[in-house]
């Protein structure tokens, strides 16, 4: 393709937009609203894995054995826990130690249930484990559960179970909702382009008797598409950004001690895979119109 | 420059027979006119010739290319060798006289320098650079036909076809777009000239190729119309 072809056909595309800009129109408003969607399901995901990850990272195991268990019975289990591949260390955390912490830290506006505690501690003794490699948790976490004495086993696993339950529901909502928009959008455009070669028929017929070649004819019914694609994509970029550092302050604040994912990251996935849906979008649909309605 | 090899033409939808083994040649430089009743098959050979009509059997030759072998992508080559005219000047309403000139060059690529430098040029061979700004509705007839004619000759094709140029047109128009024509053609431009026109067939004395029900009944070096008018 020479330059001036190229300012041509994007001459032509933008002309072609505005000269049927009511259907552009509408075109453009799927193209944002989908790659919104789009927006959402991509901050969800990479703040799923980055979250996932900063837990599994931290991730703490409780070993717990029964109330009455004594002083010995609970060396001896820290003892067997310290085999298991992946232990690096194991601390001891007595129910004395847990009720003072709790005394101190969750319940300390609680008189009532510190005078209950303060008659009958119901804590239990626990080993803590800490990791070798925290990535292999549910190893650690399975062959705990089957050292003899121990009760029961807690760790942020669980967290990350139920974290990844919800957002997976989430995220199979919105990808589902994201791909009806798409078709939508893509569906539109292609209309949008069917019209505009319905209202350039005489044009193209002498367009092809004067012996335009057949690309001639195509590229600037596709530049039409992907400029659609490329400003959907803009504004809906800028959209979802605005509103993703808008609230950012307001998750941080949600997630406590969990990072949420930078601006800067999600800008970048953002506006790398908006720009090429967005062209890809109006690419498909100025293309399925083009091989259906031109005859060239 | 143009043959004909024992051309049928089929339409297969309604299984009609346009042409019936049709076999004759031009020269570079002649003037044609292909005449006969409607429906005889005119408009079938110049459709063949830009191949926007692919033909039954035999073979068409176009300088040096054969059609019935020629690929679709090179379709175009072959039109910007062959400038058309037809009776209802398909002309682009919402372009001015220039524009419409200019588009033949800009759609085969032509730079805007190029542009800017022949289109004036041909638009006063037709008699036209005073209205170059005007939309075709502005024009008369027979001023949007001469428009239609600069726009096919604005490439230098070799040769040009015209499918009834004067037939939407008045007496007096009909015999500028006739003049013209001849003008072009002692230019050195092959001219084929499908033509209702009786007066100009009879007059001009030039070559006649008749057609009657998809048969070349009649080639003739200095012919006559040869039917009423």
């Amino acid at each position: 393709m020479k330059p001036r072809d190229f300012k041509y056909f994007i001459t032509q595309g933008v002309s072609g937009i505005m000269s049927n800009w009511l259907m552009s129109l509408a075109s453009l408003t799927t193209v944002i609203i989908s790659l919104a969607f789009l927006g959402v399901f991509i901050i969800l995901g990479l703040n799923l894995n980055s979250i996932s990850a900063q837990i599994e990272e931290q991730c703490q195991i409780n070993v717990f054995v029964p109330r009455d268990a004594t002083d010995s019975e609970l060396k001896t289990v820290g003892a067997e826990l310290l085999k298991i591949e992946n232990v690096k260390a194991v601390d001891y955390y007595t129910k004395e130690e847990r009720y003072r912490d709790y005394k101190e830290g969750r319940y300390s506006d609680d008189a009532d249930a510190i005078a209950a505690f303060e008659y009958d501690n119901p804590l239990r003794d626990a080993c803590v484990i800490t990791l070798e490699n925290p990535e292999d948790a549910q190893g650690v976490v399975e062959a705990a559960a089957k050292v003899k004495g121990v009760e029961e086993v807690k760790s942020s696993l669980d967290l990350i179970d139920k974290v990844v339950a919800i957002t997976s529901f989430v995220k199979h909502v919105t990808i589902w909702i994201v791909i009806a928009l798409l078709i939508g959008a893509v569906m539109l455009i292609s209309n949008t382009i069917k019209q505009g070669l319905f209202a350039r028929r005489k044009e193209i017929n002498i367009m092809k008797f004067v012996g335009a070649t057949n690309w001639f004819i195509r590229w600037p019914f596709l530049f039409e598409g992907m400029i659609i694609g490329f400003i959907g994509a803009l504004f809906s970029a800028t959209v979802v950004l605005f509103a993703y550092e808008s609230f950012y302050p307001a998750l941080m604040e949600f997630t406590g001690t969990l990072r949420i994912v930078p601006f800067r990251t999600v800008y970048n996935y953002i506006l790398c895979w908006f720009m090429a849906i967005g062209i890809l979008m109006g690419v498909a649909g100025s293309y399925t119109s083009i091989r259906k309605y031109l005859h060239v | 420059m143009i043959e004909f090899k024992n051309v049928t033409k089929i339409y297969e939808d309604g299984d009609v027979l346009a042409l019936d083994d049709v076999s004759f040649k031009v020269e570079k430089g002649e003037f044609v006119f292909l005449v006969g009743p409607s429906g005889a098959g005119k408009s079938t050979i110049t459709e063949l010739i830009i191949k926007e009509e692919l033909l039954t059997s035999g073979d068409i030759i176009v300088n040096n290319m054969s059609l019935s072998s020629l690929p679709d992508k090179k379709i175009p080559y072959l039109r910007r060798n062959i400038g058309m005219v037809f009776q209802d000047f398909r002309l682009l309403p919402n372009k001015t006289v220039y524009e419409n000139v200019a588009f033949a060059m800009q759609v085969i690529g032509a730079s805007s320098r190029a542009i800017r430098r022949t289109v004036p040029g041909v638009l006063s061979m037709v008699g036209l650079s005073h209205k170059a700004d005007m939309k075709p509705s502005q024009l008369s007839g027979g001023e949007q036909q001469r428009v239609s004619l600069a726009r096919a000759m604005v490439n230098r094709p070799p040769v040009i076809i015209a499918d009834e140029p004067t037939g939407n047109l008045d007496p007096e128009n009909a015999q500028e777009i006739m003049n013209l024509l001849e003008d072009i053609n002692q230019k050195g431009t092959t001219m084929i000239v499908a033509t209702h026109a009786k007066n100009f067939v009879d007059t001009m004395q030039k070559r006649v190729l008749a057609i009657e029900h998809g048969k070349l009944v009649r080639d003739e070096e200095r012919g006559a119309y040869g039917y009423e008018a």
